[in-house]
């Protein structure tokens, strides 16, 4: 099946006051229709750079090297005009902080006109009916149409963010940190609305997160991302059930859960991306690491069906 | 007063015990507002809870942002003015205590932050922050620089702030966020205090560096007998880490026990809602979860009764009904809208409807008040069924349609199976 994005080699160096950042390098990545990717990385490993890459909302003056193919069409050398009526039409975002997104001047409702007549030749009348549908779906009741962002709790924003994110029925919705502002409760109540609303419309989501948690819960697919690298990607019942890649590995075993009966971390940090470590990014801080590691990039490798893994040694944890 | 340099309170017991302690916040309203209006709106932030902290225990806050749990712990330190209530310390109420009486007694009590990129001062070296509360305390005037420096460097040591000297002259952006945490930890600890508050201490740290942090805590509770109050949104690790845990919601304590009996076989429905929201990092354990509706309520009109009642799913129709709870079922039928259309012709514009108490009610200008009744009794039947058993009268009273409910029954603590708790279903 052709796949709705595929990234290519995708390279993102930001510039710096020390020089180019290596943020992202050589990613190949593809998203299936109407599936949910999950990438999961920590901090400074390239997750959220990658979304932005898709969504082309990279600080100027980035380097983006490779293709990702959209439509038929590479996003990475697509003009910022062209740009805009890709993105919130088909291409749609919903970020950690809704309050980012939304206007504190401006009332709910019209965020929703304005968004809707900026894509599509639709009467301010006809947005505000759709937009008070999309509302409802997500539990908005009309009294508060016309209050301002701040009126509205946490998970509510949220959830006016997900209604602004749809009403133009993306194909493929981007979510970034969509729950990791809100409390356990209303996380949960967030994840349920994402997973009727794929099921519902067909959509392609791309979860940007670093609850591993959330990914098992709610993904098909999960790329790992080390330092701008993908390690690991595959099905979220092998990864979880057999990580390849040491890293995957370590980054699982530290999760704390209700049934952990020990702490478990990895050592020594995330790198320096200004000076990234020779041959395989993870190897300083891999308790297999052998002296091929810090000397040959590792490629990424289909050790099962559908199943890929960066770590010369894959093998052996297979 | 005399003050001991070495350790403040030596090998003595240590407990911290607080009684049905209370903050409430005013409600910033505008000048004019405030001339005319003489209701003064407070945020409940915290109502009357109970506890005690012994030497050596790790005691868990858990809950869900505006529970209160951090000004719970604030509060314990005197960083917040307590409204009602006591907290005393090693038998000593510090409840009121002034500001200079107060300061040899924080030597005891020291807290640190969630985010630890904040909480240091970019403009001071990590031997400059740490050696701060020393000054701070008076402890540097009796001692030589040499002697400040090696008490620095060996407290440095003891967080894993390694190489120490190195890091001793760095600046708080010179580290990575988990050093920094250390940093933070290191400056309560060079106090040699008995109790640490730590607020979301892990919370902005990668999860692979989280459990370093924790463990971390650990050692230092079993190496000087440190207690903690441990604030934390995060079940799982509250399991793993403390002794005691207290479940908060809407400012009260609504579970407390040992961690263990709560973790086990959670009572209140609050806890087991929480327990079960949880995503378990398995993709085989994926299961349909049955969540608690809506969200934290505001905590200057807290829910009448038990504070939880309108999300609760194992609520009783004597658990505090009420005429708002009332109202946000005719908001919640508005969003179906084939009920909208209906009750908007009937009964009139939500707006128009008022919640006094147990009361909720909406003044007639010339309808039909027997249709409404009608009517009402009949949505009534889709509500919640605890709610529609909670209605006591459904009439008209001096002009005005009137919903009321039955009074609620008195929530009391109980103690059951080895931990404490405030839910009817215990009573």
């Amino acid at each position: 099946m052709e796949p709705l994005l595929k990234a290519e080699k995708v390279s993102v160096s930001y510039r710096t006051r020390r020089g180019y950042l290596g943020a992202l390098d050589g990613i190949d990545l593809d998203l299936v229709n109407g599936e949910t990717l999950g990438i999961v990385g920590e901090t400074g490993c390239g997750k959220s750079t990658f979304g932005k890459a898709v969504l082309g909302i990279l600080p100027s003056k980035t380097r983006v090297q490779g293709r990702i193919v959209f439509h038929g069409r590479d996003l990475v050398r697509t003009s910022e005009s062209e740009f805009r009526s890709i993105r919130g039409k088909d291409i749609a975002l919903i970020f950690q902080d809704p309050m980012t997104r939304l206007n504190p001047l401006m009332r709910i409702e019209d965020h929703f006109v304005e968004e809707m007549t900026a894509h599509e030749a639709i009467s301010p009348s006809e947005a505000r009916k759709r937009a008070g549908d999309a509302l409802r779906s997500m539990g908005i009741p009309e009294s508060r149409f016309r209050n301002y962002p701040h009126e509205f709790s946490g998970g509510m924003r949220q959830r006016i963010m997900i209604a602004m994110a749809i009403v133009l029925q993306p194909s493929l919705l981007i979510a970034d940190e969509p729950t990791t502002s809100l409390d356990v409760i209303t996380e949960a109540h967030i994840l349920e609305i994402l997973e009727d609303l794929k099921r519902a419309h067909k959509m392609t989501l791309l979860l940007i997160t670093h609850n591993l948690g959330i990914v098992a819960e709610v993904c098909d697919r999960v790329a790992v991302f080390y330092a701008g690298k993908l390690v690991e990607l595959g099905s979220v019942d092998d990864i979880f059930a057999r990580p390849i890649h040491p890293y995957t590995q370590g980054l699982l075993a530290s999760v704390i859960h209700l049934d952990s009966h020990e702490l478990k971390s990895i050592e020594g940090f995330p790198p320096d991306l200004l000076m990234p470590p020779s041959g395989c990014r993870f190897h300083p801080r891999c308790p297999y690491s052998q002296q091929v590691c810090h000397e040959t990039v590792p490629p990424l490798v289909e050790f099962k069906p559908g199943h890929f893994a960066a770590c010369l040694f894959g093998e052996q944890f297979l | 007063m005399t003050m001991r340099t070495e350790s403040p309170s030596g090998t003595d017991a240590f407990e911290v015990s607080v009684n049905d302690l209370q903050v409430h916040f005013p409600v910033k309203k505008p000048f004019i507002q405030n001339i005319f209006s003489r209701d003064r709106p407070v945020v409940h932030a915290v109502d009357s809870v109970s506890f005690r902290i012994k030497k050596g225990e790790i005691f868990g806050l858990v809950g869900e942002s505006g529970s209160g749990k951090t000004t719970l712990g604030k509060a314990i330190v005197r960083l917040v003015e307590p409204t009602a209530g006591r907290i005393m310390l090693n038998g000593e109420e510090i409840t009121h205590l002034s500001e200079p009486k107060l300061r040899p007694l924080r030597r005891q009590m020291q807290i640190i932050f969630q985010d630890p990129h904040a909480s240091l001062n970019p403009a001071m070296t990590i031997g400059q922050a740490i050696t701060h509360p020393l000054k701070i305390h008076g402890i540097t005037k009796t001692k030589t620089r040499d002697e400040v420096k090696s008490i620095v460097l060996q407290v440095m040591r003891e967080v894993g702030l390694s190489p120490e000297d190195q890091l001793y002259s760095k600046y708080p952006s010179d580290l990575s966020g988990g050093q920094k945490q250390r940093v933070a930890i290191a400056r309560a600890l060079v106090l040699r205090p008995m109790l640490i508050v730590a607020d979301e201490p892990v919370a902005m740290l990668d999860m692979s560096i989280r459990a370093k942090v924790l463990q971390l805590l650990l050692d230092l509770r079993s190496k000087y007998d440190l207690a903690f109050v441990f604030i934390t949104h995060d079940l799982a690790t509250a399991k793993f880490l403390c002794d005691r845990i207290a479940i908060m919601y809407l400012g009260r304590i609504v579970e407390i026990g040992p961690s263990k009996n709560i973790f086990t076989d959670p009572k209140h429905p609050y806890t087991k809602a929480l327990l079960q929201a949880i995503p378990i990092p398995d993709p085989r354990r994926r299961t349909a979860k049955i969540l608690p509706k809506g969200e934290v309520p505001d905590a200057v009109n807290p829910p009448a009764g038990c504070r939880f009642h309108p999300r609760c799913l194992s609520v009783l129709p004597t658990c505090g009904w009420e005429g708002r709870d009332f109202i946000d079922y005719l908001e919640g039928r508005r969003l179906v809208p084939r009920h909208a259309e209906q009750d908007e012709q009937i009964l009139g514009p939500l707006e128009k409807w008022s919640a006094r108490g147990l009361r909720a009610e909406w003044k007639i200008e010339g309808q039909d008040t027997g249709a409404i009744i009608v009517y009402l009794k009949d949505i009534l039947r889709d509500a919640n069924l605890q709610m529609t058993r909670a209605v006591q009268t459904v009439s008209v009273k001096d002009d005005h349609v009137v919903v009321e409910f039955q009074k609620p029954d008195v929530l009391l603590q109980k103690d059951v199976d080895g931990r404490t708790v405030e839910c009817l279903l215990y009573q």
